[in-house]
């Protein structure tokens, strides 16, 4: 339980250019203390109600996505 | 401690910095993500619950620091819709020139966040006065006691809240407490009732992120998780309080 799985996410090399580290508990808690914008994403995917990881996933927008949104929308607040 | 003569102090950190992480993160404050994050190795805190531990406690730890290299990825990252420069360890204190480097190279209008263990001198912090949107402060223990035996550092308390003080008057400041299991009373309850009395309104991210990693499991209390009734307790007392909680 002590040893938290370290994910990396970079195939082209053998060093890391992401991580994420993950601690999954036998409840099925996940802690993430290192979540990157991906993980986030995958992890959003797996259990779409947690309204936690899926603020942290639509707070990540690129430049080209944040031209698109409304000018009063509130990045610190997002709602879909 | 003259560095430059190869002296080390308790951090064993020398003259130069390296860094072990430097990506785009989501897992801070909502404010402040998606965040570049550049976490540089050694700190001069001994946690035994480190999340970071293999690198907060070996100042070699990481890559040498790359200016150049650094601020093309910073700025790739702005461009791509990070929201914040996050300079953090370890502790990034103990390597203030390198910090100072990094901020020297940033674009003049990031939002630059300075995640601390609040540990640093009054000559540290003068030296980062003015540098920084947003202080990211630590406050991990609320008593000198628990600080020595948990982090092996003395005199905690006094030199936090001092810290904590300037900082609130420095920038915005959003003050963290990582939940402990077995410390709510000892340690949260002393924490909020001193930011409510003291630093009322300031931001306060009371974070359930705890695990048993590192060398927690040499404190028996730490060998587990914070359980859902001392979380339960720990958000009373901040809705008691009316502590302004962020996520």
């Amino acid at each position: 339980m002590n040893s938290p799985i370290k994910l990396n996410q970079s195939r082209e090399s053998p060093k890391a250019e992401l991580l994420s580290e993950l601690l999954i508990m036998p409840d099925g808690k996940i802690y993430a203390p290192n979540l990157t914008p991906e993980m986030a994403a995958v992890l959003s995917e797996l259990n779409p109600d947690d309204e936690s990881i899926k603020r942290r996933v639509i707070t990540h927008v690129g430049a080209e996505t944040k031209k698109l949104l409304p000018a009063d929308w509130d990045e610190s607040n997002p709602k879909l | 401690m003259d560095r430059l003569a190869v002296e080390q102090g308790s951090c064993h950190a020398g003259a130069g910095a390296r860094v072990f992480s430097a990506q785009v993160e989501v897992s801070d404050e909502l404010e402040l993500i998606p965040t570049f994050a550049v976490a540089l190795s050694g700190c001069d805190l001994r946690c035994a619950f480190c999340v970071t531990g293999a690198q907060s406690w070996n100042a070699l730890a990481g890559e040498p620091l790359d200016l150049v290299a650094l601020q093309a990825r910073a700025e790739r990252a702005l461009g791509n819709g990070a929201r914040s420069i996050m300079i953090l360890g370890g502790e990034p204190t103990i390597h203030l020139p390198s910090a100072l480097e990094i901020v020297s190279v940033l674009p003049e209008d990031a939002r630059l966040v300075w995640k601390t263990n609040a540990y640093g001198s009054a000559q540290s912090r003068a030296l980062l006065a003015g540098l920084f949107e947003v202080w990211l402060p630590d406050y991990k223990f609320g008593n000198d006691g628990c600080a020595q035996r948990l982090a092996r550092v003395p005199n905690y308390t006094a030199v936090v809240r001092e810290n904590l003080l300037w900082a609130a008057q420095e920038s915005d400041l959003i003050v963290r407490h990582l939940l402990m299991p077995g410390h709510i009373d000892c340690c949260w309850r002393p924490v909020a009732e001193w930011l409510a009395a003291t630093l009322p309104g300031v931001k306060v991210n009371l974070r359930r992120g705890f695990w048993p990693g590192w060398q927690a499991a040499q404190h028996a209390e730490l060998r587990g998780l914070v359980s859902d009734a001392e979380a339960d307790r720990a958000w009373s007392i901040a809705r008691e309080l009316e502590l302004n909680l962020v996520e």
